[in-house]
């Protein structure tokens, strides 16, 4: 995937999707937008994160992304959370479960899987540009 | 002839690739005048990185502000060595 495609991809995610992590790389996880600023500066973590993109994977696991992902979205959001049948929760309650890993709260699981199909999605987008490369090349 | 820097530069990257970060630190600040050169333009790249925050893999959002301050007082945290990986691939390209 050229840098050309890898911007176009990043362009082409949802505003909000751009910011949150979505690739793991050594100590840290990077953004569509600090992963095309890692591949535009050419160091060898830009290389590993466009790596990461072509194959349509996250290098890591996805409960871990979807925790760093949560994390930040909670922090950041205004809103309280309720269910039917739940008392309404502030994010940063529930941002305090998914610190501490209470995966038996449903609202965090519920969370957490909407974040791993958020995440899914935007590495979907990438294989349509990179399709678009190979059939431009052949 | 090449710069005085590239080969150190080059022994501090390979202990980083193999995960000795407190190796490749003692490295780098066996000479201090590239060790301050070093963390300066980390320092700059944290102050300027996109979205001003990242996240490592235990569930810690840091500020790059925050990473920013706990370098200039000499604190290096896991996710500093992403950084310090960047700009030494970008200071060996400078220095040719």
């Amino acid at each position: 995937m050229s840098l050309e495609l890898m911007r176009r991809w990043v362009n082409s995610l949802p505003p909000a999707e751009r910011n949150l992590p979505l690739l793991h790389v050594g100590n840290a996880f990077y953004t569509p937008l600090q992963a095309l600023h890692e591949v535009e500066r050419g160091t060898a973590i830009g290389e590993q994160l466009q790596q990461l993109v072509e194959e349509g994977r996250f290098g890591t696991d996805v409960t871990a992304l979807a925790k760093a992902r949560l994390t930040q979205v909670l922090e950041q959001s205004p809103y309280k959370i309720a269910t039917l049948n739940r008392p309404v929760g502030d994010p940063k309650s529930i941002a305090k479960k998914v610190q501490q890993g209470d995966w038996d709260d449903p609202v965090v699981r519920a969370l957490l899987a909407a974040e791993i199909k958020l995440a899914e999605y935007d590495l979907k987008l990438a294989k349509k540009f990179k399709g678009n490369e190979s059939e431009s090349m052949g | 002839m090449a710069h005085p820097w590239i080969s150190k530069l080059n022994e501090v990257d390979v202990l980083l690739r193999a995960g000795r970060y407190n190796d490749a630190l003692s490295k780098l600040r066996s000479d201090p005048n590239l060790y301050n050169y070093v963390v300066q333009n980390m320092i700059n790249a944290l102050l300027n990185y996109p979205g001003g925050r990242i996240a490592d893999l235990n569930g810690n959002v840091w500020s790059t502000r925050q990473l920013a301050s706990m370098l200039q007082r000499g604190q290096w945290l896991p996710v500093h060595f992403n950084f310090l990986m960047s700009e030494i691939d970008i200071l060996k390209r400078q220095l040719g």
